[in-house]
């Protein structure tokens, strides 16, 4: 655009000037450019991850145009972190799912719904209920994944389906199931203030979970941060002692610190008497976790170690003095800690038994039930804990179980679904869906909003499964997604923004988000799309009731009653959308809840199993299952990239300005040590080799990653095809983080 | 695969389902917030006065980021606010985020830098700006771009060391970071501080006096003496010895072709009239025989210099190209040119020994212009040394060779001269910076050894070009010309590819430039 010049020396204003002007806006926005300052504003809870924060959604004629980071969200304080300020513009990608495609050819949804019908009512019939299933997320809201669940369960007769949460959280909900008797993460993110001591666990909330971290950076009580990771992440660096342990030996060091805190008398003995079972087991179990032992197998110093543990038992740095073990825990302050863990944990080969050596330790300094405290899981996305809660998967509706009989009677009497239509056994996990896809039992998969081909563990071994069904559907909001390519028939979805329902975040926070856009071509919600196979599949009587998302909720509360996620008690959606979201539980009977908006579990010490007692679970650590050879010498580590990166990217790889926040090219970080053995330069082109496959990528040297390991982030599409496929034998979980791979000069 | 439709009599209500989903698909109900009213009485300007300074600043003062270090955890919400709150193009912000990391055993580290315009003491882009399209406020001391008097020459990207300056395709201008000065001015916080979870950047108020000279105000940034950056960058870590994460990458820059065209035929041009005055005043041709070759160094400048308006994103602005010769060597090549242009045309119309002598010294300070404007940037690839032997040298080379063509056609015997003389010279110039890469390349602490890394692995094949062509110009060519065949003929292929030779050099003389900016990932 070439403008003409004014006849002045110097054009101090015109229209290039124009483009950036920015004027007063409403709403407490402060200055807005001119050209997008909104006529009202809404909220919605971000699509993201599952921190949820807030947003001030900008609307121009009942239309998004722009958002800011809502600041009287009790989650976020007015922040976001990059995704949540892009969240819309993702939405405008060229390759979104326009039209329903089959075989790669665009299709009307009447065709497309009758071939779904067909294709799977034939497989089913054929091959019986276990021949087709579905996989679904995290990302949709929760009310469509409970439709999505009972209708492919009660209405279409499947018996197995899963979602990529078993990718991320299967782990701690297998852990606090046990521990707790319910899965439930115990916190609220005040917690993350009222800490004197808080302990990272596997995890990097700097980038993963940012806005978490604006709320550690808040707690004014000057506390010890810990962190162990085997990298020098940007959290680690953020914190006050940093233990870079050997990749996955956090098992033996979680029993290590339990045998010193025993030893040192950091054992809250009244609390554990009164509200636990198993520890005298656990405690003879941990006498062999020596500091010698743990020393050996972590690659800390023993010093370090009691360093740590000194922490958790009083908080500040004293050496241990004889004689003073004695005086027993009252001698002191007791240091209120929290523990909290994520994929570093949850991404292992023992991680079900790693994420509650955590709760062993909260436990046993009765550590858990007040403010500052806890063993907590930081989930991955938006909805993870509405996944877990009622999509219908491995857990009946509501957290129930599909084998008691009197909780399908349940579900039946609160669905209004025939209860005959109720499976009696519980799905297979995701893996073994795939593996039984192999086998060829499992014929048919119905993928939705998920992207396995890129980020399921030994992708080209899931791949050659992929290409094995008889029929692959993909419900996604991009049609370029790896798996989406690889589908017979894509369903084309609408995004978030552009449909309304709700998502739990990590602190069981329940949060509303509306449709704001309108979705391109003949893009339709996912819950639309249910309804509408519903309808093609002749079970739409079943579902009469399930209208609207806000119906569903209905549904899902009256699911809810008398489980420990009860949330009867909520109003509605205006209710949600007026208070900043409810956590669960939210019960009808009891009002205590509305007192307070930040809520945390077993204030009472009560815990969710048979006789209100936590337990303390463990086992023996086992080593990974690929080990460093002479062939491939170095540990190959995955993990997030920044925070401007999603998952396989399917949406954040469509904002330019989110793109730009990360390297154009993968790099591979490596030690310099190693480097100079292999000769290699920094930002030199390698190749990196598993057994499996192998990819390029440039170096970037840092002694962040130590000698003899490398860090590669999972968001490229070639990562996942390195990793080496194996799984925690309670979650189902699987292993990301320790592949053995090698470096190769590319000549 | 065959469609078989399962007979659908039964759901004769499936279109109107369908028809009744589509359309409540596309149906906006948003719900408003309630309580708009509410926000409006809690404005934004509440939230972080803490983070801004309450006054403006006294003389001998200005406004200046303040990035805590150890709270900049990496979120990037700062670039993203940046690019939302400001109402920027899809993928452009004025903030952005790099990483510097520790190589050291003991010490491993892990920064995040968020950096955005510095707002220099002594602002370089605006230093270099040829139409005073910037202004530093006398009392803030922002610098601010003024985008409507931009006409989009990049001269300033070049010479800011921070990569601050961003060239908008669509607007064919540049934009930059203005502090967010109409937030500052209402007592609203800059979109960045916003919108920091973890209030990492700041505003405060710096004196003149305590902006460093020297140094650098973070690792992997460019030296401090060159424009004075005001930022600064606070931790309570211990330094550790760090590089830029992004240190060992090599980039290509923007290759700015009518650039490489402009430079390349403007030293021609000059060089020609150069060597044909040179000719003339010393006696070896007369003023007739140089009527050619002036005629054809004009067409050849004019050329040059009309090709570089193509560089330009607002050409038709760029009649005010003088308005800033006091401070940028832009301006004064532009206005250089201009004066050699009207010389050239004046000894090609009257040619004498003053007019075609005058041409020959506007030509060569006109080139010196040039040299000027590169070596001002204070890249080290476009040192004194390197650009002036590469533009100096081109001049007199091709100076000789043009006047050689003419002179071979016409049978004169100054060709005789010219000839051999552009031949030595072709061999001095290339060996000259062949020797000049290798150093560079072979000593890791040379200034510019990235330079000549991205030389040597990125652009081999055309420093293999220029090698084939300098065996053919400089061994095979010479061969032919000595036997005395097609003198004129192959001494004119001989000179053209030369010039090829050239627009190669003055390719990788951009893209090969790594011009220097903060750290990035």
């Amino acid at each position: 655009m070439i403008t003409l010049p004014a006849m002045t020396f110097r054009e101090w204003n015109g229209p290039l000037t124009a483009d950036l002007v920015r004027e007063p806006a409403r709403f407490g926005l402060g200055q807005l450019p001119s050209l997008s300052v909104p006529t009202a504003t809404t909220k919605a809870v971000c699509g993201f991850c599952s921190t949820g924060c807030g947003l001030m959604i900008h609307l121009k004629d009942g239309e998004a145009i722009n958002l800011t980071p809502d600041a009287d969200y009790p989650v976020n304080l007015g922040t976001a972190c990059p995704k949540g300020w892009e969240a819309l513009s993702v939405l405008d990608a060229p390759d979104r799912a326009r039209m329903p495609l089959l075989h790669g050819k665009e299709v009307d949804w009447d065709t497309a719904l009758r071939y779904f019908c067909d294709q799977m009512r034939r497989i089913l019939d054929q091959h019986g209920p276990e021949a087709a299933a579905f996989l679904s997320t995290g990302q949709i809201m929760f009310e469509e994944m409970a439709f999505l669940g009972a209708l492919a369960k009660f209405g279409m007769g499947m018996i197995h389906g899963d979602g990529n949460t078993r990718q991320c959280m299967a782990t701690a909900v297998a852990a606090y199931k046990e521990s707790f008797g319910f899965d439930a993460p115990p916190f609220t993110y005040a917690d993350f203030e009222e800490s004197d001591v808080l302990v990272f666990i596997g995890g990097n909330p700097c980038i993963a979970h940012p806005i978490m971290w604006q709320r550690v950076l808040k707690n004014q009580r000057q506390p010890e941060i810990i962190v162990v990771d085997p990298r020098t992440t940007e959290t680690a660096m953020a914190a006050t002692q940093h233990y870079a342990i050997k990749p996955k030996s956090d098992l033996t060091l979680l029993y290590g610190l339990a045998h010193l805190l025993i030893r040192d008398g950091g054992v809250d003995r009244t609390f554990v008497d009164a509200h636990t079972n198993g520890f005298e087991a656990f405690e003879s179990f941990v006498a062999d976790f020596t500091p010698e032992r743990v020393c050996a197998e972590t690659g800390l110093s023993s010093e370090e170690l009691v360093r740590f543990a000194d922490t958790i038992l009083r908080r500040t740095n004293f050496q241990v003095r004889s004689g003073e073990n004695e005086l027993g825990s009252s001698f002191y302050d007791k240091p209120r800690v929290s523990f909290w863990w994520t994929m570093g944990v949850n991404q292992g080969h023992q991680a079900t038994r790693t994420a509650q050596a955590i709760i062993n330790l909260a436990l046993m300094t009765g550590n858990i039930g007040k403010p500052g405290t806890g063993a907590n899981s930081i989930t991955g996305q938006c909805n993870a804990m509405g996944s877990r809660l009622f999509s219908n998967t491995t857990n009946l509706l509501g957290g129930h179980d599909f084998r008691n009989a009197a909780h399908r009677e349940k579900i039946a009497a609160a669905t209004g679904m025939p209860v005959e239509r109720i499976p009696d056994r519980p799905s297979l996990a995701y893996d073994q869906i795939i593996q039984a896809a192999d086998e060829g039992t499992v014929k048919a998969i119905w993928f939705v909003a998920t992207n396995p081909s890129h980020s399921w563990i030994d992708q080209n071994e899931m791949n050659r499964i992929l290409d094995k069904l008889d029929f692959l559907v993909v419900q996604d909001m991009y049609r370029s997604t790896e798996t989406a390519k690889r589908a017979h028939l894509v369903l084309p979805a609408a995004g978030w923004g552009e449909k309304e329902g709700c998502f739990i975040n990590s602190e069981r926070r329940i949060g509303y988000s509306p449709k704001v856009r309108r979705a391109p071509g003949q893009a339709l919600a996912d819950f639309h799309i249910f309804r509408l196979i519903a309808h093609y599949w002749g079970c739409g009587e079943m579902f009469r009731e399930w209208q609207t998302p806000e119906d569903v909720f209905r549904v899902l509360q009256r699911c809810s009653e008398g489980q420990s996620c009860e949330i009867t008690g909520i109003e509605g959606y205006a209710q949600l959308m007026r208070s900043g979201g409810v956590q669960w539980p939210a019960k009808m009977t009891n009002d205590e809840w509305r007192m307070t908006n930040e809520r945390r579990l077993f204030e009472d010490g009560k815990f969710f199993t048979e006789d209100q007692r936590a337990k303390f679970c463990f086992d023996e650590p086992v080593a990974p299952p690929e080990q460093r050879s002479a062939e491939f010498p170095l540990i190959l580590m995955t993990g997030r990239g920044t925070s401007a990166q999603w998952h396989t990217e399917t949406r954040t790889g469509k904002s330019a300005v989110l793109r730009k926040m990360a390297p154009e090219q993968l790099m591979l970080d490596l030690n310099p040590e190693d480097a100079a053995k292999l000769g290699v330069r920094d930002g030199q082109q390698v190749r990196v080799v598993s057994k499996r496959a192998e990819l390029t990528a440039l170096t970037r040297l840092t002694s962040c990653v130590k000698p003899g390991e490398v860090y590669l982030p999972m968001h490229d599409g070639r990562v996942n095809q390195l990793t080496h496929a194996s799984f925690d034998p309670l979650s189902r979980q699987p292993s990301y983080k320790h592949s053995a791979v090698r470096v190769e000069i590319i000549i | 695969m065959t469609l078989v439709l399962s007979d659908l009599s039964d759901l004769s209500d499936s279109s109107d389902l369908l028809r009744k989903v589509l359309k409540e698909q596309q149906t906006l109900r948003t719900p408003v917030a309630l309580f708009s009213e509410e926000y409006d009485t809690r404005s934004i300007r509440d939230r972080f006065t803490h983070l801004i300074p309450l006054s403006k600043p006294n003389p001998g003062e200005q406004y200046a980021f303040q990035v805590n270090l150890d709270a900049c955890t990496g979120c990037k919400a700062c670039v993203a606010a940046c690019h939302s709150l400001n109402g920027l193009d899809d993928d452009e912000a004025w903030r952005d985020v790099g990483l510097i990391t520790g190589l050291r055993k003991q010490q491993p580290y892990h920064q995040t830098v968020t950096t955005a315009c510095h707002h220099c003491e002594d602002p370089a882009c605006s230093n270099g700006c040829p139409v005073l399209a910037y202004d530093k406020d006398a009392i803030t001391g922002i610098v601010r771009h003024l985008d409507d008097q931009c006409i989009g020459c990049s001269y300033c990207i070049l010479k800011c060391p921070y990569d601050v300056p961003k060239f908008n395709l669509k607007r064919g201008i540049v934009r930059k970071c203005d502090m967010c000065q109409g937030r500052l001015a209402e007592g609203e916080a800059p979109a960045c501080v916003q919108a920091c979870p973890n209030e990492a950047i700041k505003i405060q108020v710096v004196k003149l006096s305590d902006v460093p000279d020297r140094g650098q105000i973070i690792a992997g940034a460019f030296d401090s003496s060159y424009t004075r950056p005001t930022t600064t960058y606070v931790s309570t870590k211990p330094i550790a010895v760090a590089k830029p994460a992004d240190a060992g990458l090599l980039r290509l820059d923007h290759a700015h072709p009518p650039l490489t065209w402009m430079l390349v035929l403007t030293q021609m041009s000059a060089g020609t009239f150069f060597v044909t005055a040179l000719a003339v005043l010393m006696g070896f041709v007369s003023l007739e025989a140089t009527r050619l070759t002036s005629l054809t160094a004009l067409i050849v400048g004019i050329a040059g210099i009309a090709l570089s308006v193509l560089h330009l994103g607002q050409p038709l602005k760029a009649w005010r190209a003088f308005l800033g010769w006091r401070k940028s060597w832009l301006s004064r090549e532009i206005i250089a040119f201009g004066l050699f242009a009207k010389l050239g045309a004046l000894a090609v119309v009257f040619p004498s020994k003053l007019t075609l002598g005058l041409a020959g010294i506007a030509g060569v300070l006109a080139v010196y212009t040039s040299v000027m404007v590169y070596v001002d940037t204070r890249r080290p690839f476009w040192s004194m040394k390197l650009v002036s032997g590469k533009f100096f040298g081109t001049m007199v080379l091709l100076g000789v060779a043009i006047p050689g063509v003419v002179w071979a056609w016409m049978g004169h015997s100054a060709a005789q001269i010219a000839i051999p003389t552009a031949l030595v010279l072709r061999w001095c110039v290339s060996l000259f910076e062949m020797r000049e890469i290798r150093n560079a390349r072979r000593d890791a602490s040379s200034a510019w050894h990235m330079n000549a890394r991205v030389l040597t692995e990125k652009l081999p094949h055309l420093l293999r070009a220029r090698k084939i062509m300098l065996a053919m110009v400089g061994i095979i060519l010479p061969t032919v010309i000595f036997t005395q065949f097609y003198v004129a003929a192959i001494f004119t292929l001989s000179v053209a590819i030369t010039l090829g030779s050239q627009l190669i050099e003055r390719h990788y003389f951009f893209t090969a430039a790594c011009g220097p900016k903060m750290p990035g990932n």
